[in-house]
């Protein structure tokens, strides 16, 4: 190996363009204005880039992909009703509650709707 | 109250065990305790910025009710009546729990994380939460949407990240210990840069049971404290097997030290040990040569404590930051897709005309600061048809060959040294502008988080830098769930260099 660990990446990708960065945005529900997307853009072409590398370092490996043996198990759960927190454990955190005895979480109407919060 | 005896150190400078000393002894209760940790906490934090939260009147109910117990002869513990902080992404169900996004700003989590809930069941008082970057994607708590945090041994530098406030709050002696979350070197490289010793268990240990996820396949809680048998300490009691994490290692496995480890953990055994010290990063012209220095200087401290040093090879720790920049961003992508407006976070507020999916993109944009935006961005787009492939799949088998590199090294030696970051900490604003520059500051640490494997930064020297003397971390890589052995073997160069 050589010396590994100097701070001085080299980018080998092609940066990718204001289009397709609008379109990841789209994908990620995020709506960045110009300037952000022109940022966006640099940033990830850079890290793109950078990541390259990976597929040399990955073909230069024989091993195979399967997780090797001591590793994490994801363990799940009984599919079945277990206790939960208490409805008065919410509403003492909501923002708003309603209804008869405020029982009931206030919500924003639905886009669309201008009625008001409904309980 | 009475001073502390002469040969042991101010109140505010001693660690956890030392204090519990104090109120076993009855020198200090723990409302002393609490009111000198509040105390230092509103003193230090306008300068420093490591609280988000400050639980006043919530520690010192804690604190007295401690002072109950004891003086009832019903204490609950060595943590009982002991203050310290929790990082602001493990959910606590009193205050806020804001994961230093503005998107979070009034949330009030329901529950508290199963790793509080142990430390509060063992008697601790929390005297706050702290600050870190957003959603815990940074290196230096600068993404925080309550402003950066301030390195306490030079305030014109970053503390580290991303339990940046953690780190800050135990290096400015305002507790003794508090929790942080460790996915690429989040508790390490803040505890080097602020002089803590800062823990990652190994992956499972802990349950991760209300910790905010950033990256489910990483994430990992832990200690940063003053010494090293406090680290031990508060794993010994945050560890176990919690049916509420489906990754939460079972309750077979060995516990992480002697339950509540009155001491340092023990450095006795048959056979001296193998230290393996990766070839390509001794010496190499990307660290300050203060790192090297310490680097060497630990080594000689391992051999002059009888053990064995043999260089080894690692894969490079570039093609890590790669693959762990690729697998962390797509897990983040995912996991912070429940942040909307609508079932998490602050909602935008965009007139009654709007549809549902403008008001996802307004919430979120105006939620998330730029770099969780930029993450989230490039998961996304590794994940998205015609790229998952080239990036996120190349990713997972760089991950493993990763794993595999390191299991064989473990399997020869007793555990890993290398540093904990390449430099002392950096000043505020250098690396904001670079965001691959920052990311290159966990070239030490992300291996660790891929391999899933326990390691522990220790302050071992300091560098001096502008008349101000910065401390350097060095890090100790241990086998899978065998962190006595790493903590007692991480004491032996804590002790022998400092």
């Amino acid at each position: 190996m050589s010396d590994a660990h100097d701070q001085n990446p080299t980018p080998t990708a092609e940066p990718l363009s204001i289009e397709h960065v609008r379109k990841i945005a789209r994908l990620a529900m995020l709506d960045p204005g110009p300037a952000e997307l022109e940022s966006a853009r640099t940033g990830l072409s850079a890290v793109l880039g950078y990541v390259q590398r990976l597929q040399a370092a990955v073909a230069s490996d024989d091993s195979p992909a399967a997780p090797v043996e001591g590793g994490p198990v994801n363990a799940l759960r009984n599919d079945a009703p277990g206790p939960t927190l208490s409805r008065d454990v919410f509403l003492k955190i909501a923002p708003d509650t309603g209804g008869p005895d405020g029982a009931y979480l206030r919500i924003p109407s639905p886009p669309g709707h201008d009625e008001g919060a409904s309980a | 109250m009475s001073a502390a005896p002469p040969d042991m150190p101010p109140a505010n400078a001693m660690d956890l065990h030392d204090r519990a000393a104090l109120l076993a002894s009855g020198e200090r209760s723990s409302e002393d305790l609490t009111r000198d940790a509040l105390a230092a906490a509103d003193r230090l934090n306008p300068a420093l910025n490591a609280f988000i939260e400050i639980h006043h009147d919530a520690a010192i109910d804690q604190a007295r009710a401690s002072d109950q117990r004891r003086s009832n002869g019903r204490s609950l513990g060595p943590l009982d009546g002991l203050p310290i902080a929790l990082k602001d992404n493990i959910c606590l169900a009193h205050g806020r729990t804001t994961c230093a996004s503005r998107f979070l700003e009034s949330y009030r989590s329901p529950y508290t994380a199963t790793a509080a809930q142990r430390l509060i069941d063992a008697g601790i008082v929390v005297v706050g939460k702290t600050n870190m970057d957003e959603f815990a994607m940074g290196s230096s708590t600068e993404n925080s949407a309550f402003g950066p945090t301030r390195n306490p041994h030079d305030p014109s530098r970053v503390p580290g990240g991303s339990s940046g406030g953690s780190a800050a709050a135990v290096g400015a002696n305002i507790v003794a210990a508090a929790l942080g979350s460790d996915t690429g070197g989040s508790i390490r490289q803040p505890a080097a840069f602020c002089g803590c010793v800062g823990l990652k268990p190994t992956y499972g240990r802990v349950s991760r049971w209300g910790l905010v996820a950033y990256a489910s396949s990483l994430d990992q809680i832990g200690p940063i404290t003053r010494s090293l048998r406090d680290a031990a300490l508060l794993l010994s009691v945050i560890a176990g097997h919690d049916p509420l994490d489906s990754t939460s290692a079972p309750a077979s496995v060995a516990p992480p030290c002697p339950s509540h480890a009155p001491s340092a953990p023990s450095t006795s055994r048959p056979e001296p040990p193998t230290i393996g010290l990766p070839r390509a990063i001794r010496n190499s012209t990307g660290n300050h040569p203060a790192v090297n220095a310490a680097l060497e200087s630990a080594a000689h401290a391992f051999e002059s404590a009888g053990a064995r040093i043999v260089e080894i090879d690692l894969p490079d720790g570039r093609d890590a930051i790669a693959a762990y920049y690729i697998i962390a961003c797509a897990e983040a992508s995912s996991n912070l897709a429940r942040f909307d407006g609508v079932r998490y976070g602050r909602r935008a507020d965009i007139g009654p005309s709007a549809d549902l999916e403008a008001l996802y993109r307004r919430s979120r944009t105006e939620g998330f600061g730029p770099e969780v935006q930029r993450r989230i961005m490039l998961g996304t787009h590794v994940l998205s048809a015609g790229y998952a492939d080239r990036y996120y799949h190349t990713a997972q088998r760089a991950r493993e060959f990763i794993r595999r590199a390191f299991q064989a090294a473990l399997h020869t030696c007793n555990a890993i040294l290398m540093p904990a970051t390449p430099g002392p900490a950096f000043r505020l604003a250098e690396k904001t502008t670079d965001p691959l520059a920052l990311y290159l500051e966990d070239v030490y640490t992300v291996s660790v988080n891929l391999a899933g494997l326990p390691a522990v930064s220790v302050p071992v020297a300091s560098a001096q830098i502008d008349g101000k003397s910065l401390p350097i971390g060095m890090q100790l890589v241990g086998r899978p769930f065998d962190e006595h052995d790493l903590l007692a073997l991480a004491s032996t160069v804590m002790l022998r260099t400092r």
